[in-house]
C-alpha cells in the first residue's frame, strides 16, 4: 500500500526581476519572472521521484519551496496531509527533522570554518540539547562510516576534502537528524562522472537501509534512468509529463519529453533527428502581455491552433502516466475562462 | 576520538595560530612593529608597578623638581630619566600611565563600536528589507557628523551640566561611550556587504533547512566567515580612537588632570614649548607616533594575512 508523503497542488511562485534602475525611492512597479506556474505533483512514501528539465525551468525554486526556504505565491504543499507551505518557522520545526535537503554545490554547502565532525554534531546537539556530546560524536562517526568517509577525515575542513567526499558529508549531515524524506537539488551536477556513480549507489544503498523517500531534481538523464521509480518532466514551471521510469523512457508522449530524450547523447543509437525543438526558450519576463496557451507553442513542431489558446492540463493516460499536451487528449471545450476570451 | 579532543582541536584550528605565526616571521616590518606594540602594551598593563613615581600621588611631587630636562642632558637629574613637567611630575611615569589610559580607552571604545556595528550590520545584511534600509540610513546619518565634533559637543555639554568634580569621575567612561558610539557605521557597512555575499551560499540554506534559528545562523554560521575585515577595521580603529582621545585631551575636554594621557601631556607641554622646554610635549608625542604607527602596521599586515586568497594559497 503506497501512501502519499508529499503533495503539491496548483503551486505558483514568481521572483522579482533584477531591475537596474530601481532604487528605494523609485516606486515603479517591479517586473516578475514566473518560476512555478500552477504545478501539481505528489511523492509516494518510499519511492524515488526524479524531476528533470532544462536550466531555468524552476527545479531549484521548487526544491526551495518544498523545503520552506521560500514561500509560494499561491497553491499548497502538504506533507502527510498537513499543509506545510506558509507555516511559520516555529510551526515548521517538527517537519525540519523529517525532511532534509542535499544541495547542488558541495563546495558552498558546507561552512568553510567548520570541521566535518562539527558540521555533523551541530544539528544533533541543536535539536537535542540534552544529548551528551560524546554520544553525538559517536553518532556522527557512525554516520560518516555509513556514507563511506574514513573516521580520520572527521577533523578536516571542507577545503581539505575532494568534491565527492564533500557531497558524502553533505548527505551525512542531512541524515544526522534521521529524516524520512530527502530532497536533492542536482546532487551530481558538480561532481566528476566517476564520482557521480558512487554517489548514486550511495543514495540507493541509504534508501534501502533507512526506508528513505527521495525527490531528486536533475538534468542528468542517465542518472535519472538509473535510480528513478517515477520521472516528472518540467518545462516553464509546470509538469508536462509524469510517468514511471520505464514508460517515460520507452514511450514518451509529450513533444518536449521526446526532444529532451533525443537530445541526450547516446552511444549506440543514432540521435533521433525527428524530435527537435525550434527556436529558443521563451522570455519569462512578461513585460506587456501574458502568453496564452501552451508554454511550448513557439518551439513545438507539432503546435496547432488549440495550442495557441488553451493551456493543456495534466491528464492521465494510464494509471502511471499523465501528460499535458493537446496531441494526446481531446481539446477541452470550455478551457480556462481566462484563456477562452481570445 | 572523544569529545574533549574534538572541542580542543576545533578551537586550536579556528585561530590558525600556527599559520599566522609563520607569516609574521616572514614579514620583518610587521614583526618589529608587533614587538614594539607588545612592549608598549606590557608597559601600559604593568605601569602601576613599573613606573618609578605615581603621577596621581601629590606626595611624590616636588615643585623644586619642576622643568628638569631628561637625564642625558647636562642639567638632567638621574631620578627622572625623561625629565619632569612644569609641576615636577616624572615624565616617564606619566608616559607609562598615559599609554595605559590610551590603550584602555582605545580597547573599550573599539569593543563598543565592534559590538554595536556587528549587531546592526549583521541584522541589516541578514534580514534585509526595512531593517536594512533603516540601519543603512542611520549609518549615513551618523557619518555626516565628524566623530570628533560629536565628542566635543557631548563632552562639553556634560561637563557644563555635571560640574567639575563629577565630570572628572565620569569623563573616562564618557569618552569611551562617545568615541564608541560614534564610529559604528564603518563596521556595519563592511559587515553588511560580507553578509550579503555569504547569505546566499548553500551552507546558510542548509542551516535553515536544519531548523536553526536566525540568531544561531547569523552568529554561529555567517559571522565566523566575515570576521577578517572586521578584525582589520577594529585594529585600525584602536589607533583612531587613541588619536581622538589625545586630541580631546589636548583640547582640555578629554581625560581629567590627575589622570595622565598622551594628549593631555602634550597639551600641557605645549605651553612650555616656546620657552625651550621641548621634552614635555615632544616625548609623549613620539610615544603616540610610535604607538599609532605600530598599531597601523600590525593592522596592515593582519589585513594581508587574513585575506582569503592568501589563506587559500597557504593551505
Amino acid at each position: 500500500m503506497t501512501q502519499t508523503l508529499l503533495s503539491i497542488n496548483n503551486l505558483y511562485k514568481s521572483h522579482a526581476a533584477p531591475n537596474h534602475n530601481s532604487a528605494w525611492w523609485n516606486l515603479r512597479k517591479t517586473s516578475y519572472i514566473s518560476a512555478i506556474n500552477g504545478l501539481d505533483i505528489s511523492v509516494k512514501r518510499g519511492e524515488t521521484l526524479c524531476v528533470v528539465g532544462e536550466s531555468g525551468c524552476g527545479k531549484s525554486t521548487l526544491a526551495r519551496l518544498v523545503m520552506g526556504l521560500e514561500k509560494p505565491d499561491a497553491g499548497t504543499i502538504s506533507y502527510q496531509g498537513e499543509i506545510i507551505s506558509g507555516l511559520s518557522d516555529k510551526a515548521r520545526m517538527p517537519y525540519r527533522r523529517r525532511m532534509q535537503m542535499v544541495f547542488q554545490d558541495p563546495y558552498t554547502a558546507l561552512n568553510p570554518r567548520h570541521t566535518v565532525l562539527h558540521a555533523l554534531v551541530d544539528p544533533l546537539l541543536y535539536h537535542q540539547p540534552n544529548l551528551h556530546r560524546q554520544h553525538a560524536v559517536d553518532q556522527a562517526m557512525a554516520q560518516l562510516l555509513a556514507v563511506g568517509i574514513e573516521p580520520a577525515l572527521a577533523q578536516r575542513f571542507p577545503h581539505q576534502l575532494s568534491g565527492g567526499q564533500r557531497q558524502r558529508v553533505n548527505i551525512a549531515r542531512a541524515l544526522m537528524v534521521e529524516p524520512e524524506f530527502i530532497v536533492a537539488d542536482e546532487p551530481l551536477s558538480a561532481l566528476d562522472v566517476s564520482i557521480q556513480a558512487q554517489i548514486l549507489n550511495l543514495l540507493a544503498q541509504l534508501q534501502s537501509q533507512q526506508q528513505l523517500t527521495y525527490l531528486i531534481f536533475s538534468h542528468n538523464l542517465a542518472a535519472v534512468e538509473h535510480m528513478a521509480d517515477r520521472v516528472a518532466v518540467m518545462y516553464d514551471g509546470q509538469v508536462c509529463e509524469i510517468a514511471s521510469r520505464e514508460q517515460l523512457f520507452s514511450q514518451p508522449q509529450h513533444p518536449y519529453t521526446k526532444a529532451l530524450l533525443a537530445a541526450s547523447p547516446q552511444i549506440y543509437t543514432p540521435p533521433n533527428k525527428h524530435h527537435r525543438l525550434v527556436g529558443d526558450v521563451p522570455n519569462r519576463i512578461p513585460l506587456r502581455h501574458v502568453q496564452h496557451g501552451c508554454s511550448l507553442q513557439d518551439r513545438c513542431p507539432q503546435a496547432f491552433e488549440t495550442c495557441r489558446h488553451q493551456t493543456p492540463q495534466l491528464t492521465p493516460l494510464t494509471a502511471q502516466h499523465a501528460v499535458a499536451c493537446h496531441h494526446t487528449q481531446p481539446p477541452v471545450s470550455q478551457g480556462n475562462s481566462h484563456d477562452s476570451e481570445h | 576520538m572523544n569529545a574533549a579532543q574534538y572541542h580542543g582541536h576545533h578551537i586550536w584550528r579556528r585561530f590558525r595560530r600556527q599559520q599566522l605565526w609563520l607569516q609574521l616571521k616572514a614579514n620583518k616590518v610587521a614583526l618589529i612593529s608587533s614587538v614594539i606594540l607588545l612592549l608598549l602594551t606590557v608597559t601600559a598593563l604593568l605601569a602601576p608597578w613599573l613606573s618609578p613615581f605615581d603621577p596621581a600621588d601629590l606626595q611624590q611631587q616636588n615643585i623644586m623638581d619642576a622643568e628638569l630636562p631628561p637625564a642625558w642632558h647636562e642639567q638632567g637629574d638621574s631620578r627622572f630619566l625623561l625629565g619632569t613637567d612644569g609641576l615636577g611630575r616624572d615624565i616617564l611615569s606619566s608616559l607609562m600611565h598615559g599609554i595605559r589610559t590610551s590603550l584602555w580607552v582605545g580597547f573599550w571604545a573599539v569593543l563598543l563600536q565592534l559590538t554595536l556595528g556587528t549587531a546592526l550590520g549583521l541584522c541589516a545584511g541578514y534580514f534585509g528589507g526595512w531593517m536594512d534600509r533603516l540601519v543603512m540610513r542611520l549609518a549615513d546619518f551618523q557619518l555626516t557628523f565628524s566623530s570628533l565634533m560629536l565628542a566635543i559637543l557631548v563632552l562639553a555639554i556634560t561637563r557644563a551640566a555635571m560640574g567639575a568634580h563629577d565630570y572628572h569621575v565620569w569623563s573616562p567612561w564618557l569618552l569611551i561611550l562617545v568615541l564608541g558610539l560614534a564610529d559604528w557605521p564603518q563596521y556595519a557597512r563592511t559587515l553588511r556587504a560580507s553578509v550579503l555575499a555569504e547569505k546566499h551560499k548553500d551552507y546558510v540554506a542548509a542551516a535553515q533547512v536544519l531548523g536553526y534559528r536566525s540568531r544561531h545562523i547569523m552568529v554561529m554560521q555567517i559571522l565566523p566567515n566575515t570576521l577578517s575585515p572586521l578584525l582589520v577595521i577594529a585594529t585600525l580603529q584602536v589607533a583612531h580612537v587613541i588619536l581622538a582621545e589625545a586630541a580631546l585631551s589636548f583640547l582640555g575636554i578629554g581625560m581629567p588632570y590627575g589622570n595622565p594621557s598622551l594628549g593631555g601631556m602634550m597639551g600641557s607641554g605645549f605651553e612650555y614649548m616656546l620657552s625651550g622646554l621641548w621634552w614635555i610635549a615632544l616625548i609623549p608625542g613620539v610615544a603616540l607616533v610610535l604607538l599609532l604607527l605600530s598599531i597601523n602596521l600590525v593592522a596592515d599586515w593582519l589585513r594581508d594575512a587574513l585575506d582569503p586568497k592568501n589563506i587559500g594559497q597557504q593551505q
